[in-house]
């Protein structure tokens, strides 16, 4: 007992001493500097974009959705109005606001994709898809628009300067733990005094991981809270507290790397050259085979490939006879009986609806054999995402910002079923030309995003931060233990 | 007599360097990454080539083969057109990802590019993506600076360097006996890889496509010799005037980050800072705002664009003063001039949307490129992609040319159905028999020849990279001459 106080003692003492040391240099006051200025860059920055995202999302409902409705709304209530007072009379006619054909054809509606819900942190790869599809006869992506070059480079949000920003901090405030001592002998000085290497360097990291561990706390945990994250919906505490979780993990891999280094008794060049090297292997050069193995091993075909496809299969099923391609929509449909009474528009677009299906249908095996070389190349990444915690890393914030491919594979979902409520609201209208009136335009379906429940991101993410949570330990402990054979003199 | 002293430093450098391992084996791994995604890149945009020209033939044959139909319908049918790939796209594959590559021809506007390879990818592409400009741009320049940084700190901390001194050896020999045996090795390594490449090309393209691709990569070879010039350069003027061999290192560390991983990404921000792009909804938003104030104003000025409704009072109306039954029965250009006012309405009101969108893509660039004043990668990496025909504006080049052909056959058509549309040329619809229907065939559509595009030449593309050429110059220049004064002026102890 008495040995753990007085140990506690001397780690405090060391603790003291190095702050001493270290507050006298200039270094430590530029990385925190530099620090304070990289978060406040990267939020001010993603939330700039996540905001200017949902301006123009909220711009577009209105155009393309509130507006057309109120119009539409207008125009059908005042035939009603008419209608009601025997000035016009109703007609079967196949056109105007009250056919149901006319709506769902010329004013699709949308299925939008939300910023996720820490994508202010982690712009992640929300960037490179559809954000919204418009759902009519078709579903069809609204293709980005942005400047490629911008796409190639990136952008510099908090993910960014975790991943690579944090641990360049922590190496250069650590790549000269003991080396420079050992080199002037002070060292071999404060060892003859009753204190064991191990805890002379426990002192020391202590110290530089709590200078950037509550930095991290207090400038990131600021810039989160002014980020405009919607703190109100569900779990985003809990995904912040995740997300802060797996950065320190991972700063502490890179101080246990440090340690690791810094026991193998190089002088301080070599040390910062060897770190340097570790850092450019884990954080560049691993992440970026691993993405080549993964094209290599589960190649994608060029998209000329579906393009080519679509057509001639577009063109096939053009020239497939009309009743064949409608009694296979009958049979796959039981719900419109066969011999149904159907004005003949009606009829004749049971055959267009029907063309859609198959063509549909046929591109589904041709549309697989890019989504199935992608999923395996997301099943190498994740069996061998081990090798960098860099990339652990990213997985974990994509997955925990909701940016990732998966969340976005989640809204596709939505989007298909989105389109399925569509067509059952509207095709049984379309093909009986029954009169579209005012409560049918209020039952319009809309498209709502339901967010990823919480268990699935946790299950996403929590294999790679368990990794990096191990990783971390291991090296640290390595690290320590590696200094037992620490060369005192020189 | 300074010969000699030169090829002796020269020798011990490279004898020391040798047996060191560290070398061997980071000069091995960066040629070995380099080699690779030289292969690679090169399947890659062999396989992409083929592929699109076997997609372009068989468009080709449908356009031709969809028998007899209205004109309109066969605007509408369209025709897919792909970016062709230069040869050096396998050195550089550029912004090609990312801003797709095919996209489809047809009636009543332009279509945006679709299916950008990055989108069949993983998260992980986002770390970087293994090509040869890559590692040309971000390892090279660090393997650079670990073999140099020590060149005089390092000889100076060991009280070298005022031996060699005081043998008379002038600083300035020194410091090119030190280059000459330290990286002009790794940069004559670079040449059998480079010449590898060229005969590929020339096996597999042929000579008319080498001579035409040889310029060009002079040209890029040159640009990263000097891109690799300033970054010894600057190496051999920290190593002179750090005071510690740990504070050189720190401060090369600390460039190359910046240049290489922090400066793009923080100059791209800035650049859509200063000339801010409307967002893709926005500009989606915009074109349709413009389109129905257009067609608005047309209602006023003629009621040509009624309601759906009122377009059926119309019709009908139309119908009972002609005297027919079916719209198709109308007299020609009637109905049809409509088709290609339209057409020009949209014409116009998408090409000034478009080009503010791409002016504003331009601009952010052009900030992007003069970011290459403090970090000279910002300069060679668009000189590179402009050279492999690679950079947004080679993109927006093709989409243009693209653009142009489609306006020709769009609005060709729409003229012939306008011309053409008439009583006598009218035959049964092959559906329903009593319909008369415009229908012509294959002598129609062959007289459109396929689309052939012409990549901008050299010279436009160095008219285009002008700034980056000449802050490349700069650097070198400005970094050769400090260079040479701290090397001359260098402490001994």
């Amino acid at each position: 007992m008495s040995e753990l106080i007085k140990n506690k003692k001397i780690l405090a003492h060391i603790v003291r001493c190095e702050w001493r040391q270290l507050k006298a240099e200039r270094l430590v006051w530029l990385i925190l500097i530099l620090f304070a200025v990289a978060i406040a860059y990267a939020v001010f920055n993603g939330r700039q974009i996540v905001r200017d995202r949902k301006e123009s999302l909220q711009a577009y409902i209105n155009l393309r959705e509130e507006e057309p409705l109120t119009r539409y709304r207008k125009d059908v209530a005042e035939f009603e109005q008419k209608l009601a007072n025997n000035e016009v009379k109703e007609e079967r006619v196949a056109a105007g606001v009250r056919h149901a054909y006319t709506f769902s054809t010329f004013n699709p509606l949308s299925a939008i994709r939300p910023p996720g819900p820490l994508a202010q942190l982690t712009i992640g790869l929300s960037d490179l898809y559809p954000l919204t599809f418009t759902v009519g006869r078709e579903a069809k992506p609204t293709e980005q628009t942005e400047n490629p070059l911008i796409l190639l480079v990136g952008r510099f949000d908090l993910a960014y300067v975790m991943i690579y920003l944090l641990p360049l901090l922590i190496l250069a405030l650590s790549f000269n733990l003991t080396a420079s001592e050992k080199e002037s002998g002070t060292l071999s000085l404060l060892l003859s005094q009753s204190l064991s290497l191990q805890t002379l360097i426990t002192g020391k990291i202590a110290l530089r991981a709590f200078l950037i561990f509550s930095a991290l706390l207090i400038f990131a945990g600021t810039g989160a809270a002014l980020s405009g994250i919607d703190f109100q919906a569900l779990n985003t505490f809990a995904r912040l507290i995740l997300w802060f979780v797996a950065v320190f993990f991972y700063g502490g891999f890179w101080f246990g790397l440090a340690i690791l280094v810094n026991a193998l008794g190089y002088n301080t060049r070599t040390n910062a050259l060897v770190l340097a090297v570790c850092w450019l292997t884990l954080i560049v050069l691993i992440p970026t085979l691993l993405s080549f193995a993964a094209t290599i091993i589960y190649p994608i075909p060029p998209r000329a490939e579906l393009i080519d496809a679509q057509r001639t299969i577009t063109d096939k099923v053009g020239k497939q006879p009309a009743d064949e391609l409608r009694n296979q929509f009958f049979a796959n449909h039981p719900e419109f009986p066969p011999n149904g009474d159907y004005p003949p528009t009606g009829y004749a677009r049971i055959v267009l609806e029907a063309r859609r299906e198959e063509i549909k249908r046929r591109l589904e095996p041709i549309e697989k054999r890019y989504s199935e070389p992608l999923a395996k190349q997301q099943k190498f990444i994740n069996a061998t995402q081990v090798l960098s915690p860099a990339v652990l890393l990213q997985q974990t914030l994509y997955a925990l910002a909701g940016t990732d491919r998966a969340r976005y594979e989640h809204f596709l979902r939505q989007r298909d079923d989105y389109h399925k409520t569509w067509n059952a609201f509207f095709n049984p209208k379309i093909f009986d030309e029954t009169p579209f009136t005012s409560v049918d335009y209020e039952n319009i379906p809309r498209f709502a995003f339901a967010e990823e429940s919480f268990g699935v991101v946790i299950k996403r993410s929590i294999v790679p931060i368990a990794l990096l949570v191990c990783l971390s330990i291991a090296v640290g402990f390595i690290g320590l233990y590696k200094y037992k054979n620490y060369p005192v003199i020189n | 007599m300074s010969k000699h002293v030169i090829l002796k430093i020269a020798r011990k450098e490279f004898v020391e360097l040798r047996r060191d391992g560290r070398f061997v084996w980071s000069t091995s791994i960066v040629l070995v990454l380099l080699a690779a995604s030289l292969v690679v890149g090169w399947r890659n945009s062999h396989e992409v080539e083929r592929q699109q020209s076997a997609v372009l033939k068989n468009e080709r044959f449908r356009w031709l083969g969809q028998g007899n139909q209205n004109p309109h319908s066969a605007a509408h049918y369209g025709t897919y057109v792909f970016k062709p790939q230069l040869p050096l796209s396998a050195v550089d594959s550029g912004v090609d990802a990312y801003s797709g590559i095919a996209t489809r021809l047809e009636a009543h506007g332009r279509n945006i590019f679709q299916f950008k390879p990055a989108e069949d990818s993983t998260a992980v592409r986002r770390f970087g993506e293994l090509t040869a400009g890559v590692t040309l741009q971000v390892l090279i320049p660090l393997l650079l600076i670990i073999l140099l940084y020590t060149a005089f700190v390092g000889e100076r901390e060991q009280g070298t360097l005022r031996q060699v001194v005081s043998l008379g050896v002038r600083k300035q020999d020194l410091a090119i006996g030190k280059l000459l045996g330290t990286a002009v090795p790794l940069i004559l390594l670079l040449v059998p890889v480079a010449l590898g490449g060229v005969i590929a090309l020339w096996l597999n393209s042929g000579t008319e496509t080498l001579e035409k691709t040889l310029p060009r990569i002079g040209l890029m070879t040159l640009a990263y010799l000097l891109y690799f010039a300033i970054f010894v350069c600057l190496t051999l003027i920290v190593s002179a005037r750090a005071k510690t061999s740990r504070q050189a290192v720190v401060v090369l560390l600390a460039f190359w980050f910046v240049n290489c991983l922090a400066a793009s990404q923080v100059t791209s921000d800035l650049a859509r800072r200063v000339y801010p792009a409307p967002s893709t909804l926005a500009f989606a938003a915009s074109i349709r705002a413009d389109t129905q104030h257009e067609n608005e104003a047309l209602k006023i000025a003629d009621k040509q664009q009624p309601s759906e409704q009122e377009r059926i009072n119309r019709l009908n109306e139309k119908l009972r003063q002609y005297g027919v039954l079916n719209e198709s029965e109308l007299p020609a250009n009637a109905k049809t001039i409509g088709l290609a006012e339209g057409e020009q309405r949209s014409i116009e009101i998408q090409d000034k949307h478009f080009s503010g969108l791409f002016d504003a893509y331009e601009n952010q660039n052009k900030i992007y490129r003069l970011g290459g004043v403090v970090a000279p990668m910002l300069a060679v990496q668009p000189l590179s992609q402009g050279l492999a025909g690679t950079d947004f504006a080679q993109h927006r080049h093709f989409f243009d040319a693209a653009e142009d052909y489609r306006r020709y056959l769009v609005q060709s058509l729409n003229w012939d159905l306008a011309v053409n549309d008439t009583e006598a040329n009218r035959r049964p619809h092959p559906l329903s028999p009593t319909l008369m229907w415009y229908q012509p065939g294959e002598e129609l559509w062959s007289r459109f020849a396929p689309f052939e595009y012409v990549a901008p030449d050299m010279a436009w593309v160095l008219k285009n990279n002008l700034t980056s050429i000449v802050i490349l110059l700069l650097w070198f220049g400005a970094a050769i001459t400090l260079a040479y004064f701290s090397v001359t002026n260098v402490r001994v102890d």
